[in-house]
């Protein structure tokens, strides 16, 4: 291998200069422009690109919307072409493109020549890579936020059940020992009142603490929380639930569990809410090693690309991202007329280990 | 379609759906007998559903039970205007009953509300202030065992 010369090395470079996808920009003093290269006319505005090359002070800043700082996403604060010795050489860039309107990108600034004040900015076009990271950055959180609920509802529902329910079980018991200890009438029908008035109460601190998170999802498992669900369901709504199941008693790890029951959950109320129907149908079923669970209405359905829900929009988008908590899959399919069915596959043999195991 | 045991409320809501042209009545009351409490709609006239039977009333849920649990009059003039769709499961008997407007009053045995009776039409706006005074005036201070009033703040405290 024979080293270049140092004529064939600039010929080379012109031909980088010229051939690279890479937007490069040569500066003079005061940020003048000396030269861009074909990359940089491409995604610049074409009235843009004639003005920077009529050689104004700092024309860069004609097309340059901020770089990023720890501070700020887009930012002219200690700008790069003025404090040149104070900037990290590679940094994230904003430039108003052509048609694209403005867009990240990855920048090296380098000093040629500090007496002549020659600089360069090399650019790198980073939506890709961002809008993957903001995708990715997004549904961790989502799904942090999902844990942290479930872990606050599950220590709220304890401690409602364990301790305040108790405390008021044994005044419970405390009154109605008191009605044998001898008092007239009048007391007497006061203290019953006061004994409905306080079991009142305590069921409604059960309530309470059952829908924040039911204890029997963690002490029996999937089938048990259900039916328990469901039963509510036609007492508080008069809804009726058709529940099939073959899991029995089986128990899965805590983290699918949970899953499972908040999607069933999640549908059952959609169907409640839009459906406008009083029969919904809730399967659940092992097939080929998934654990499927399936909700279905034969209601009023909606458009599943319509991206204008009716209510928050949360609730779909929160059931596909408890899906993927578990590496499972959610499908929707409804109509106006044939109603709607959610579906939920979640594989159960350890492929990825996502999430500790919440329930215990 | 009532399918209810004749009694004195039955005909006394009957009634009161005759004179006031209502398209729904319910008188909803505590179990007294029950051990466990227990409210239900009892009573109803004009319906159009048997979903009502299902229901029990938690306290503070739904029409009967917030009224019962508050011991405060409840007036819907315009359901449509007044509830968001996604809220109105909250509230089955106005959906089963697909009312429109509606009104509830708490009925009192002693200090405590043991029933709740609603007036409801299909048609949105037509249960009027007026409307709404002539129905508790039809009820009249006392509705079989139980009287009218109003809970007032510190109702409590002075017992």
């Amino acid at each position: 291998m024979t080293l270049l010369n140092d004529d064939q090395l600039t010929t080379m470079l012109h031909k980088l200069y010229d051939r690279t996808t890479e937007a490069m920009f040569f500066f003079g003093e005061n940020g003048k422009i000396l030269s861009m290269n074909e990359a940089a006319k491409q995604i610049m505005e074409p009235a843009l690109y004639e003005k920077m090359l009529q050689g104004e002070a700092d024309a860069i800043c004609l097309t340059c919307r901020g770089f990023t700082s720890e501070d700020e996403q887009m930012t002219c604060v200690s700008c790069f072409m003025e404090k040149p010795q104070q900037t990290v050489s590679s940094f994230q860039l904003f430039l108003e493109t052509k048609d694209l309107g403005v867009q990240p990108y990855s920048a090296t600034y380098q000093v040629l020549d500090e007496d002549q004040h020659v600089s360069m900015l090399m650019l790198r076009n980073l939506t890709r890579q961002t809008q993957t990271s903001e995708i990715l950055h997004q549904r961790l959180r989502m799904q942090q936020v999902i844990l942290a609920q479930e872990n606050e509802r599950k220590r709220i529902s304890r401690e409602l059940h364990d301790s305040v329910a108790q405390e008021m079980l044994s005044s419970l018991v405390d009154l109605r020992v008191l009605k044998y200890m001898g008092m007239n009438d009048k007391a007497l029908e006061k203290l019953r009142q006061t004994e409905g008035s306080l079991m009142r109460l305590l069921d409604e601190i059960r309530h309470l603490s059952v829908e924040l998170r039911p204890a029997v999802l963690d002490d029996f498992g999937l089938e048990a929380a259900f039916r328990t669900h469901i039963k509510n369901l036609e007492k508080n709504y008069g809804l009726y639930v058709h529940f099939e199941s073959d899991v029995k008693e089986r128990r899965y790890d805590g983290a699918i569990e949970t899953v499972v029951y908040r999607i069933g959950q999640e549908a059952i109320l959609n169907s409640m809410k839009y459906a406008q129907v009083e029969d919904v149908f809730l399967t659940l079923d092992e097939v080929d090693g998934q654990l499927q669970l399936k909700v279905c209405d034969e209601g009023v359905g909606f458009d599943v690309n319509d991206g204008t829900p009716q209510g928050t929009g949360l609730g779909l988008y929160g059931m596909r991202e408890r899906v993927e908590l578990v590496g499972g899959s959610l499908t929707i399919v409804s109509s106006q007329l044939e109603g709607t069915t959610v579906q939920a596959n979640i594989p159960l043999k350890k492929e990825r280990a996502t999430s500790e195991n919440h329930n215990s | 379609m009532t399918g209810q045991v004749n009694s004195d409320f039955q005909l006394a809501i009957d009634e009161l759906k005759e004179t006031l042209h209502a398209d729904f009545i319910g008188l909803a009351l505590v179990d007294l007998k029950k051990y466990h409490h227990d409210l239900r709609w009892r009573y109803v006239t004009g319906n159009i559903s048997v979903r009502y039977r299902r229901i029990v009333l938690q306290s503070g849920k739904g029409v009967a039970g917030i009224v019962f649990k508050t011991g405060k009059l409840m007036k819907i003039k315009n359901v449509e205007a007044s509830i968001v769709e996604g809220d109105l499961y909250n509230y089955p008997i106005v959906v089963f009953e697909k009312l429109k407007s509606f009104g509830a009053i708490p009925l009192f045995l002693g200090d405590h509300v043991q029933g709740v009776l609603l007036i409801g039409y299909r048609e949105v706006d037509r249960l009027t202030a007026d409307k709404f005074e002539q129905f508790r005036h039809a009820v009249g201070p006392q509705f079989g065992p139980f009287h009218m009033k109003e809970r007032l703040k510190d109702d409590f405290i002075e017992r």
